[in-house]
């Protein structure tokens, strides 16, 4: 479950400042898969850095399963969030210097929740569930974009996190790719995943259980 | 924090040489700092050990007294701490090449114990030391010792004299520098060839802080009292306080070998620090990743400045025996130049790590910047 009420976040820049988030009310059933769209700068992304717990609010409250995220500290933070949110970028976001499977499993080291004998065959199984078992071995550079995509989806399900988060995650692919990216998260929807997406692109066909207009801040 | 540094350390074996650049600047910085500093100190050392042991003189005095009557009147000043007499006579000895070159004769009145100026013998030959004449040590390399020494006072004939030993004076240049022996020998020994109305005097004065300006004034009220009484000061020599004879040619190589250490040091410094920050600043993405998947900053710091203290660690490892055996090399040389005797080069382990801290702090302060975004 996760619950966000009168959320505001502003960014200040050289430009002046930013209203990012305005009041923002949200409400995620346990196991729902949610798409919220609009277009880029409408805030989208500032929504989900403060859903994931990258980011905090300036005012109002951000409750996931009944963890209250302001009453963290920032390393009380970086351990919830590595337990429960696995997050996926736009750009991938792996470590060039590690490969696939080393990828997956730097992410269970660090939050060390999956005991240290049972990583490697959990590591090597999620990466043959997204259709990269035979490339365990391969650097993110061997890898097309759709692969390294899978990949950084196998790194966000590493620690079985109840959520998953994910930025534009067929941003940089072509159709076919974007198709079996969806895919994927459709299953992940089907294990009773959370499943939230942000993406400015046409997802008509897609099977989400809402899908949320966001505009200047503001979700419809 | 593990999988971090295991992470960091798979990257670096992936770049090798990036790594060994890494550590070659950790070295060289060390290398520099560690040089400058360790040569100083040794220096330092070495000075106190030998110079400022050797008591040297405040003031020294030359009069016409044949009856020793202005020297006790010396004696009584209060500002006087002690003095002690010293002649001095130039005359030429036989090397043993069979040439003349230039001997300088110091004739103590005190000559087993001197208190001023003191020198030291470190050789006897068994000879009778009142019929005998020492020898400086660093001039015994132009002499056959094993024969009599033949040397010539002005208005004397060329006389034998037994060598009864070697002498070292921290307070003189070395022979090989100036192309003269130094001979030692109790007044008693070679009376015949002094001035018999003349007494050099080496004064020590009880405030052994006085500067030159304080020191003139003081010789100058003393000739005064001396020449009041009657007395005749034909010279009156302030040695620059603190100073070697040869403290200008020290201070110019001192001064090259601090300027090229430090200049060696801080390239070391930025070197490495530039490689650091070259290295970590790409990892501000990676960082953010890890931030993303769970990482607390803390985790991160502390596993960046492990790797970055392993990489200037391994520096130090080849950097500072170098820089030790370079200031031991050099500092070898100043007291050659000196005269002096070098001191145990040995030091106690809270100066080596004094000698690390900066070659460390340095880089890692420069680099952990990135690491200190938010």
């Amino acid at each position: 479950m996760i619950s966000l009420r009168k959320v505001n976040k502003t960014y200040k820049g050289l430009a002046g400042s930013v209203h990012a988030l305005k009041d923002v009310d949200l409400f995620v059933g346990k196991g729902e898969s949610i798409a919220i769209m609009g277009k880029s700068g409408c805030g989208k992304s500032t929504l989900l850095n403060i859903l994931s717990g990258i980011d905090r609010p300036e005012s109002g409250e951000l409750v996931i399963n009944e963890a209250v995220l302001s009453n963290f500290n920032e390393n009380e933070l970086a351990k919830w969030r590595g337990r429960n949110i696995g997050v996926v970028f736009q750009s991938y976001q792996l470590i060039p210097t590690l490969s696939a499977l080393d990828n997956v499993l730097f992410a269970m080291e660090l939050v060390a929740v999956i005991p240290a004998q049972n990583r490697r065959k959990r590591a090597t199984g999620i990466l043959t569930q997204v259709g990269l078992g035979d490339k365990l071995k391969k650097f993110p550079n061997e890898l097309s974009g759709g692969e390294v995509q899978r990949v950084a989806i196998a790194r966000a399900l590493a620690n079985d996190p109840p959520i998953i988060i994910a930025d534009e995650p067929t941003g940089n692919l072509d159709s076919i790719t974007g198709d079996q990216i969806y895919s994927v998260f459709e299953d992940l929807s089907a294990q009773g995943k959370n499943l939230i997406i942000v993406t400015h692109e046409n997802i008509s066909g897609r099977k989400f259980d809402r899908v949320i207009q966001m505009q200047d801040g503001i979700l419809n | 924090m593990k999988a971090i540094i295991i992470n960091l350390l798979k990257g670096f074996w992936l770049a090798k040489t990036k790594f060994a650049l890494c550590v070659l600047a950790s070295a060289l910085s060390a290398w520099g700092i560690g040089t400058v500093a360790y040569s100083y100190m040794m220096s330092e050392r070495d000075f106190k050990e030998n110079f400022e042991q050797s008591n040297p003189a405040n003031i020294i005095l030359a009069l016409n007294d044949s009856t020793s009557t202005f020297t006790d009147l010396l004696k009584k000043e209060s500002s006087i701490q002690s003095l002690e007499r010293r002649e001095t006579v130039t005359g030429r000895i036989k090397n043993k090449r069979g040439n003349w070159m230039s001997f300088i004769l110091y004739a103590s009145e005190n000559f087993e114990n001197p208190g001023i100026n003191k020198y030291k013998i470190t050789a006897q030959t068994g000879q009778d030391t009142l019929q005998a004449i020492y020898i400086e040590k660093n001039g015994a390399g132009f002499l056959d010792l094993t024969t009599p020494l033949t040397i010539q006072f002005p208005n004397h004939a060329a006389a034998d004299f037994a060598s009864s030993g070697l002498v070292h004076d921290p307070g003189l240049p070395p022979s090989q520098m100036e192309q003269t022996v130094y001979g030692f020998a109790p007044i008693q020994t070679v009376g015949n060839f002094l001035n018999k109305s003349r007494r050099t005097l080496l004064i020590r004065l009880k405030d052994s802080e006085a500067n030159a300006t304080e020191l003139k004034a003081i010789g100058k009220t003393l000739s005064e009292k001396i020449e009041s009484n009657g007395g005749k000061v034909v010279g009156l020599i302030v040695p620059p306080p603190g100073e070697h004879p040869h403290q200008n040619i020290v201070d110019s190589l001192s001064f090259l070998q601090k300027s090229f250490g430090l200049i060696l040091g801080g390239l070391g410094v930025i070197l490495l620090s530039l490689i650091l920050i070259t290295w970590l600043y790409p990892q501000i993405t990676n960082i953010g990743i890890m931030k993303a998947i769970g990482a607390s900053t803390q985790m991160i710091s502390v596993g960046y400045l492990t790797v970055l203290m392993m990489i200037i660690l391994i520096g130090m490892v080849v950097g500072m025996p170098l820089a030790y055996k370079t200031a031991k090399f050099y500092s070898g040389f100043i007291a050659g130049v000196q005269n002096f005797e070098v001191v145990n080069t040995a030091f106690s382990l809270y100066i080596h790590a004094l000698i690390l801290l900066p070659a460390i702090l340095i880089p890692i302060l420069v680099a952990s910047s990135p690491l200190l975004k938010p």
